[in-house]
């Protein structure tokens, strides 16, 4: 993702807590000294700046920015495509407003294709969860959470979770939402390395380089108050 | 008051959070056993900024337990949430299994409440089975409604999960927990 920040402002408090917002996302983002190198602008109306002349700027760039224009009181847009933020800005509305813009740009015929086929690609190849996803989506079921504890330790198959005890519908729910919120990591079986089990057949790896299932002590004693919380708060 | 001495439990489970957020609230709607509370009447929070029927604070820690069939106990610890009793969280935070940190999701101060109190694990070293629960959220909040708080709580610890829940409800209050106690450990960042 393209990460470059211009503003005109930059000495401005609110222009710098924009910008201490955008680094909570991603420490990727940072500032360039000319408007054109930039992806995003970000313009605080309330310094002494020549807007008009942005705006007649912004109107001649082949490839426009997203222009985030922080004002102290809503007023008319210099340009209809920018976007007014009220000083103080939250944060929530930040990441609200380069969530669309990405999703914006995934969206236009000129992105490019997704490597997956669209449909259910996590059904095939090696899944694995990046973060947790909000389980409270789903209805209270600890089946599911325990499953997505063991993606995010190591990868498995579609048909492999299916058979921790997750029904498929919901399970499909849940990496639907990952895979669209960009949470799932979805490997080809083809590309792992193989071993062959005693019979010579081949067999995939089920574990990422450097992945160590090894149990402490305490691994033990807090995966067995696990099950045993399963037993006893199994909601159905 | 019933004084709580010795408890038999083998492991523990600590609630975290600011004032009002439902720590106490979420643990009666688990434990096993009534409550041990140490409310007392707290008049200068007659009238808190979030919750103005709350006329009660935790002064030690709220105790509360779950036992199972094989005779194993589990200690559920409400923390105090002022920082005058900060010496009960030294005590009570390194020997937890699992911490659920109970955060407003819908005020202003909600990511600097969040900061303040992942400070306060991470230096008591109660970062690594943690769950941020979010109360005042739908359920089905947006991903970007979450993404500041998942954004702050991956710098202490990359895999905690960040989930909305109501402390009212067992079923919420379990996933929380079980979030916490399942999630894989990682070297926190900060």
């Amino acid at each position: 993702m393209d990460d470059k920040v211009w503003t005109p402002t930059r000495q401005s408090n609110a222009t710098r807590a924009f910008m201490s917002v955008l680094r909570l996302r991603s420490l990727a983002w940072g500032w360039v000294d000319a408007p054109a190198l930039a992806r995003w602008w970000v313009i605080d109306s309330t310094c002494d700046i020549d807007v008009q002349m942005l705006a007649l700027h912004y109107d001649q760039m082949l490839n426009k920015p997203e222009v985030a224009f922080l004002v102290a009181q809503p007023g008319l847009l210099p340009r209809p495509a920018w976007t007014l933020f009220k000083i103080p800005v939250k944060s929530s509305l930040i990441f609200d407003w380069i969530g669309r813009r990405q999703f914006d740009k995934r969206s236009s015929p000129d992105y490019p294709a997704a490597s997956v086929t669209s449909g259910t690609p996590w059904r095939q190849g090696l899944l694995r969860l990046k973060r947790w996803p909000n389980p409270a989506r789903y209805g209270n079921t600890l089946d599911l959470i325990v499953a997505c504890s063991r993606l995010l330790g190591a990868p498995a198959t579609y048909a492999q979770v299916l058979t921790w005890g997750v029904a498929a519908p919901l399970l499909d729910r849940m990496l639907q939402d990952a895979f669209r919120e960009g949470l799932l990591d979805i490997s080809n079986l083809s590309r792992m390395p193989f071993s062959r089990n005693q019979s010579g057949a081949s067999a995939p790896v089920t574990t990422w380089p450097g992945f160590n299932p090894a149990q402490t002590p305490a691994d033990t004693s807090r995966w067995n108050l696990i099950k045993q919380l399963l037993g006893k708060f199994s909601f159905k | 008051m019933n004084i709580v001495l010795g408890h038999r439990a083998t492991q523990q489970v600590a609630f975290a959070g600011p004032f009002g957020v439902g720590k106490t609230t979420a643990l009666r709607a688990v434990s096993d056993i009534p409550v041990s509370n140490t409310e007392e009447l707290s008049s200068e929070l007659f009238k808190l900024k979030n919750n103005v029927d709350k006329t009660t604070t935790t002064v030690g820690f709220d105790y509360g337990e779950w036992s199972f069939p094989d005779g194993m106990r589990v200690g559920l610890i409400g923390l105090p949430s002022q920082e005058r009793f900060s010496a009960m969280w030294d005590v009570l935070l390194p020997q937890s299994a699992a911490v659920v940190l109970w955060l407003y999701g819908n005020t202003a101060d909600a990511l600097t409440d969040c900061r303040f109190w992942l400070d306060v694990l991470i230096r008591r070293g109660a970062v690594a089975r943690l769950a941020v629960a979010l109360t005042r959220l739908p359920f089905d909040a947006s991903e970007q409604e979450l993404a500041p708080f998942r954004h702050l709580t991956s710098r202490y610890h990359p895999l905690a999960p960040v989930l909305t829940a109501d402390p009212r409800e067992p079923a919420s209050v379990m996933q929380a927990v079980m979030m916490a106690l399942s999630t894989p450990s990682a070297a926190s960042q900060v």
